[in-house]
Parts: C-alpha cells; structure tokens; sequence
C-alpha cells in the first residue's frame, strides 16, 4: 500500500487514542487549537460539526470502549472506586501503558493486575490487588478452554494437569464472599455506604467453571497442595510426595484422595498433562 | 453474484438476551452473531453451540480492518474460516472501513479516505479474503463523523466501485446510510440510487441518538421512522433480503428487541400487497 494511506492512517491513529480533558461545544471533548489546525488540514468539516467535532466523536468512542471493556472485566475495582476514578485513575493510566494490540478485547485487561502490582501504593494496595485478582480469574476461567477428562484409574507415573477453566487462591480473609457483597449493588450505592466487612479468615478456595457456571468453594490444605501441584503438570506420585513433609495433610490425603479423585473427574477438574 | 437464501428476519445474538432465549427457544428466523465474540472457547463457545442447534447463525465480523495499511491478519482470518466452518454460515460480513496499524487495534470502524488508490487496494484485499474464506463475502456501510479533504468521490460511488472490482456483497446497513446523511450533508436517497442493490444480500436496521448537531449510531434505540421509512424504499429494490436488528447498548427484553425487529416483516408485508 501506498505510504500515503499508511501516514494518513498514523496520524489519524494518533489525534485519535489522545485523551482529551476538556469538553467543549455539545459535550464533545475539545482538542487544542494546534491539533485542531491539524486536523482541518486532512479532514472536511461535517454538515454541522467542526472537523475537529468530527474527530472527537471517533475519540470519545474509542476511550468509552475501552473504558466499558475493562469495567466489565474488572467490576469490584470498579465498585472500590466508582465509575469516575476507575476510568481516570485505573483505565486511562493502563491503557495508555497497554493500548490494545489484538483483534481481540478479551485480552484487553490482562496485564491490569501486573500494572497495579508495580503503581498502585495506597494504603488499601492489598485489597486493590486482591479484586483485581479475582476479576482477572473470573474473566479469564469464563473464556477458558475445556480439555479431554481423565479416566480412573491412573497409573502413579501418569502426568496431570488441572483444567484451564479453575482458579486455586489461599487466602488470608474471604475476599470472594466480600466481592459478592460488593457487586450485590450498583457502584454509585457505595459512594454514600461503607464497604461489606472482609471477615478475616484464611482459607484456600476453588474458582472453577460449572454447568451453571462460575463457583467458588472452599478446599482443605491436601486438596489445594495436591491441585496446586497437578496445575504445574506433576505426577500422581509427585504431588503425593509434596505431603510428606506435613503428617496431618499426608493422613488427610490418605484417607481421601479415592473419593477426591472420584469427585475431581466427575467434575472434570484434571486432565492429562 | 453468489446467490444467498433469503434467512428472514432476524437479531444480533447478545449474551444480555442468552437466558432469555435458553428459557424460551423464540421461533426468530436468524441470529447474527459478532464473529470476534466466538472465535476463542470457553462459555461463549459453548452458548454458540446451543444456538445453533436451533437456529440458522450469520458471521458479522468487526475486527478484519480491510482498509487498514497494516497487512491482513492471516491469524485472525483462518480463525474466521474456522468458525464459518462450524457454523455453516452462508455468508461473512464485515465494515468497509480501517482500525489497525502494525502492533495497534483501535476496535473502532474508522473511515478510509474516497480515493482511486483506496479503492484499488481495498478491492484487491477483499477478493483474497472471499476467495480465501470460500463463501460470499459483504462490506458493510459505515457511519461516518467525518471525511478528508483528499476524498474524490461520494461515498456511495466509493462503496459500489470496491464491491464492483472485487467482485463482492453488499451488506446495506440502513441506519448508517441515515446516520451519516446527517453528518455530513448527503440526500440518503442519492446515496442508496447509486448503489447495485442486486448485491445487498443483508440489511442492518438500528437505532440511532439524535443530538440534534449531529446523529450517534448508538444501537440504543428503536429504529427511527426515517430508517422505516428508507427500508420500506431500498427493500424492495433488493427483492427481497435477509434483514437484521442490532441492538447494542441500553438493552431490553429479548421478546421486545424481537417485536422491534419484526416490525421489519409488516414493512414487507405492506409492500407485497401494494
């Protein structure tokens, strides 16, 4: 293709993904006077608008996008902070790090959890990296593909693998009964009413994907270390073995691991590495 | 032309409305559904597979970028054919329009600028991609903000001459046809008396805000009666295609969304007795 379109078509792009603070004339966002003179240079005025108006319209569209896409992926910070300071403070800030790159918005938000991680140090940072977690999880097991089950009985030797579509956490309070507390209201409820209590309590949970679909439910210390250890495609023997340095958790796993087994391919939770 | 079968009318699939068709299985015609929602796996792959054990599914795609500079994406493209396969879609649509640049998607149907050049590009791009996908393939009419100073030519002699030299479809979207008329001071009905309707083989019909200084295509809305009324103009001239409600934002009730779209029969209806 001709370098024309492809220089049109970069500066285009860059008037575009600008972010613009000010709104001017029929709530459109309002560009600077140097890029407007850019602007009516490539483009024609409309019936009514400004070409600067014109392109504000494709600005304004393109950041509400983005913004909706990662309010949907993300909607405890979204209830922590209220539409507002998600899309000003969270959204714009990461987006502009991470503008999307793919055909896909799915992945939009992926590296969102990795960007709070490194920025965010206000003093509710643990709680702040906690929802997004957990919102990460939620999105990333609904898109999550589903592999052949395992058939029992296995052989020791055999390597497994845990299905993609589950999410193992040890928690040190019950974030998940908090976020169903959170997302229980509308945002805008808890500008003027205190957050749900987050009961201290440390617990070990299973995010996983069902026929009617998200749940989460508790595990024992055994079946967490064994899922843990089936998630980096250890062997029935390996994972056993990580038990055995804790007596209480090898006694329980004993005792359990036939009807865990039976239970985790019902469920279809492992598959073979 | 590739001759297509007329599907009737029909609605965008959104997961908004799954439960609600789940529970109730509606007679509706056809889905249409977002080709970019349906190409990973997971519960959107797996509601897709309940659809279409009921119902014909029609690929509306957002993300090929035809008149982007940048190369197409073969990645993107054999995923496309790979879910044309599995749903049997007897056509693949997409927006006659740009949105990427090497390493950067905008996610927005942006316009190209109206030229010989653009037109001889873009014609090449989607004879590969109908030849490629091995099924009719449909531009869509974009709604437009703006346009360049560079621009040659009216939109519609822009669109019919791409769909001409490629050797594509048409697919009409009426409310775009509105929308931009508004926007940037065109008659609609010079706009659709230049296009070969013998190649529409689907029309989109949404709603749109009017803000007075300009028209957001917001697929929000009812249809408007200046799109019934642009319908009831150009459909018959098309004898006779498969016709598409989108709604997109602010939704409602899928038995309302399906009443609004069936407004498009009586339209049919009507003309057949006159």
């Amino acid at each position: 293709m001709s370098k024309n379109l492809a220089d049109l078509q970069a500066w285009f792009a860059s008037i575009l993904t600008r972010p613009l603070r000010k709104t001017g004339e029929f709530g459109l966002p309002l560009y600077d006077p140097a890029t407007t003179a850019q602007i009516d240079q490539r483009l024609a005025p409309g019936a009514i608008l400004s070409t600067a108006q014109g392109m504000a319209i494709y600005n304004q569209q393109y950041w509400w996008r983005l913004f909706i896409t990662l309010q949907e992926h993300y909607p405890t910070l979204v209830h922590l902070f209220g539409f507002t300071a998600f899309n000003a403070h969270i959204a714009e800030p990461y987006l502009l790090q991470y503008p999307p790159s793919d055909w896909s918005l799915i992945q939009l938000g992926w590296e969102l959890p990795s960007w709070l991680e490194e920025t965010y140090r206000d003093e509710d940072r643990p709680l702040v990296l906690q929802a997004a977690s957990l919102d990460e999880a939620y999105h990333r097991l609904f898109h999550a593909p589903t592999y052949p089950s395992i058939v029992l009985p296995l052989p020791p030797s055999q390597r497994l693998n845990l299905q993609p579509f589950i999410a193992l956490f040890s928690l040190d309070a019950d974030f998940f009964a908090f976020r169903q507390a959170l997302l229980a209201h509308v945002p805008s409820h808890w500008e003027t009413h205190d957050f749900p209590p987050l009961e201290k309590k440390t617990s070990c949970v299973a995010l996983f994907r069902g026929p009617h679909g998200l749940r989460y439910e508790e595990l024992s210390l055994a079946q967490y270390h064994l899922l843990r250890a089936f998630q980096t495609g250890a062997t029935l023997s390996e994972a056993c073995a990580l038990l055995e340095t804790n007596e209480t958790l090898l006694q329980e796993a004993m005792e359990h691991i036939g009807s865990w087994f039976q239970r985790w391919a019902q469920r279809n939770w492992l598959t073979y590495a | 032309m590739n001759k297509v079968p007329n599907l009737g009318i029909g609605v965008g699939l959104r997961p908004v409305h799954l439960k609600e068709i789940f529970e109730t299985s509606p007679p509706i015609d056809w889905f249409e559904i977002i080709t970019e929602n349906f190409l990973g796996e997971g519960t959107p792959a797996r509601n897709l597979e309940r659809i279409l054990e009921r119902y014909p599914v029609v690929l509306h795609g957002v993300s090929l970028a035809i008149g982007s500079s940048a190369p197409l994406d073969w990645d993107y493209l054999k995923k496309v054919k790979a879910l044309a396969q599995k749903t049997k879609t007897p056509w693949v649509s997409d927006h006659l329009c740009w949105g990427r640049l090497p390493g950067a998607h905008f996610h927005d149907l942006l316009p190209l600028p109206r030229t010989k050049e653009v037109i001889e590009f873009v014609a090449e791009r989607a004879r590969i991609v109908q030849d490629f996908l091995e099924l009719p393939f449909a531009l869509e009419n974009l709604s437009s903000y703006t346009s360049f100073v560079s621009d040659e030519m009216p939109e519609w002699d822009f669109y019919t001459a791409i769909v001409e030299k490629a050797d594509i479809s048409m697919m009409l979207d009426i409310n775009n046809i509105y929308v931009s008329s508004r926007n940037l001071g065109f008659d609609p009905k010079q706009y659709y008396t230049h296009l070969p309707l013998e190649r529409v083989i689907q029309i989109h019909l949404a709603g749109h805000r009017d803000y007075g200084a300009y028209v957001l295509d917001s697929h929000d809305q009812p249809v408007r009666d200046e799109v019934w009324q642009l319908y009831a103009e150009i459909y018959p001239k098309t004898q006779g295609v498969s016709t598409l409600l989108e709604w997109d934002d602010h939704f409602i009730s899928f038995e309302e969304t399906w009443k609004e779209a069936l407004k498009a029969k009586e339209f049919q209806l009507r003309l057949a007795h006159v």
